[in-house]
């Protein structure tokens, strides 16, 4: 399954390297819910289509997306903030 | 219905397999556009030089027909510098064309650059054995494992005098159709090997049908299974297994090339569209978007609540779901035989009263394959409906971006470009098939590839590039 752990500033993190549409998505909303409103995900992705999918139906659902950046060859970083309440 | 498929995950595990991981039936083709193409045009000056033609974009290899067949002889190469082709043994074989299938890295499957860094070397090296070859169809997948790369060249030797008619050949390989099931199973193997046969039978091709398998598993038994099924389903449509090595690494691979023959000329008369021609689509489409709502709902029982909110119910889920993987181990041979009626034979004219101009298959790319034939066609093209197999439960896979085009499907329907004059008995002949036959748009006249479609269209795709290619009309439906 897909990893999911938190950082020390309690930021949770969403591992899908290795996944491809549509787990990415699923796993992202099942993450959100996780979270307090406010709070930090960060999905890491190796699956291209998910860095336009993945920000396309957080905000969808009112959260916001802070960006989507490289992290290293072919592994994206997209960092969101739940929706407050 | 949960805890029978997690007794399967835990089944594809034990093979080293994550099915929640893998991506159903087409969906996990490398962008031909954004990245195979791009990568092969800068290789492609060089190759041509020393005889390598790496053909256009297209959905099969159609080639004269020879009295003798066609060789199929199988190679399998490393990818990048260290590639272990064999120019000599190239030689030996003395090919004139070739179908490969190219399996790369999930992470270099957006790098163009990258792309080209796999697989350059093994044309260069190609190129080396001094044989003019075409290659025709090239299938690229991507996978999650970096140890999965292969490159697997179907080199194909047509022997004897030129007969009357064509030969198509075409490979579609995936890894798995429907990850709730058994990766074994029947239907599994049915449906990648529909999916193969498709581009063919979408050109009308249905004679002399050959098969020559790529099948691969982690656990021998398994990879048994799925011989036999194939096997099973090459006898009950009549066709031929041609023996081959199998790539022999990876996890799951299902697919074949299929090579088939016909006495009529394929549907390729890109030129004739003219207007009031109509589009008719054997069937409606998008058998992929109950299946990936099935996985989210196993995986998230949100999406359960959600379905109930709208309406559809578990039970009606796995009906669905069950009723797309049918569909999909169908194979479309009764529509290829209708095309081939309303088909000139091979050194006819083309009869515009007469002759289907030309014909597509709706598969991973889902509707947009009908801006492409408008591109082919230099068409103007106006559709009146989006015909697809399941309206509530598309809209809620899609406004929920669980698959961001719901009109995609693996063996989909065809669409052909039908004179006036004859849709009526094709329809009929379609519906004497047993398919449900939709006219859903015309041909408005020639020029720049432009296509109209109504505005719920929105309902179906939410990827961007594709709605971009289509200009929506009207109101919300």
């Amino acid at each position: 399954m897909a990893k999911l752990y938190r950082k020390e500033d309690g930021t949770l993190v969403l591992d899908v390297r290795g996944y491809v549409c549509p787990y990415p998505v699923i796993y992202t909303r099942k993450a959100l819910a996780k979270l307090p409103p406010g709070g930090l995900l960060e999905v890491l992705t190796d699956n291209p289509p998910s860095c336009e999918n993945v920000p396309r139906a957080v905000r969808d659902e009112g959260h916001e997306v802070l960006g989507v950046e490289d992290l290293e060859p072919g592994v994206w970083r997209i960092l969101v903030r739940k929706k407050a309440g | 219905m949960f805890e029978e498929l997690m007794e399967r995950v835990k089944y594809y595990k034990k093979l080293g397999v994550n099915p929640l991981s893998l991506a159903t039936g087409c969906a996990v083709k490398v962008d031909l556009d954004r990245v195979v193409y791009p990568a092969l045009s800068e290789l492609r000056p060089k190759l041509e030089k020393k005889g390598l033609r790496i053909a256009p974009r297209e959905d099969a290899d159609i080639f004269p027909r020879t009295s003798g067949g066609v060789e199929v002889h199988r190679r399998i190469y490393t990818l990048g510098p260290q590639t272990n082709v064999d120019p000599g043994d190239v030689a030996r074989i003395g090919p004139c064309r070739a179908i490969t299938v190219i399996q790369v890295y999930q992470r270099y499957a957006n790098q163009p650059e990258r792309f080209a860094e796999l697989v350059g070397p093994v044309y260069e090296k190609l190129a080396e054995a001094g044989v003019p070859i075409h290659l025709g169809k090239g299938h690229s997948i991507a996978t999650p494992f970096e140890e999965d790369q292969f490159a697997l060249f179907d080199f194909l030797k047509p022997s004897g005098g030129r007969e009357e008619g064509f030969t198509a050949a075409n490979n579609d390989t995936m890894h798995i159709i429907d990850p709730t099931e058994e990766p074994g199973d029947y239907r599994q193997v049915a449906g990648a090997l529909s999916n193969t046969l498709n581009d063919l039978f979408v050109l009308g091709v249905h004679e002399n049908l050959r098969l020559a398998l790529v099948i691969n598993a982690p656990i021998e038994e398994l990879a048994e299974k799925m011989r036999r099924n194939a096997e099973e389903f090459a006898s009950k449509l009549g066709a031929e297994i041609i023996e081959v090595p199998q790539p022999t690494r990876g996890r799951l691979l299902i697919g074949a090339t299929a090579i088939g023959d016909t006495q009529k000329h394929p549907p390729t008369f890109y030129g004739e569209a003219r207007p009031g021609m109509k589009l008719v689509a054997t069937r409606p489409f998008g058998e992929l978007a109950p299946i990936n709502v099935y996985i989210s709902a196993v995986i998230d029982e949100s999406v359960v609540e959600e379905l109930e909110e709208n309406g559809i119910t578990v039970e009606e889920l796995e009906r669905l779901k069950e009723d797309a993987v049918n569909r999909i181990a169908t194979p479309n041979i009764g529509a290829a035989r209708v095309i081939s009626r309303y088909l000139p034979d091979a050194g006819e004219p083309y009869d515009p009263d007469q002759h289907i101009a030309a014909t597509t298959d709706v598969t991973g790319p889902g509707i947009y394959v009908v801006y492409e034939l408008a591109q082919q066609m230099r068409a103007r093209i106006r559709l009146h409906d989006i015909p697809v197999l399941y309206p509530r439960l598309s809209e809620y896979a899609t406004s929920t971006y669980i698959i961001p085009n719901a009109t995609a499907g693996t063996n989909g329907a065809f669409i052909a470009v039908v004179p006036e004059p004859v849709v009526e008995s094709f329809i009929e002949d379609l519906r004497a098939a047993g398919l449900q036959p939709v006219v859903f748009g015309e041909i408005l006249g020639r020029g720049e590839a432009v296509v109209e479609a109504p505005a719920k269209l929105k309902k179906y795709v939410a990827d961007t590039r594709v709605l971009s290619k289509f200009r929506l009309v009207g109101g919300g439906d």
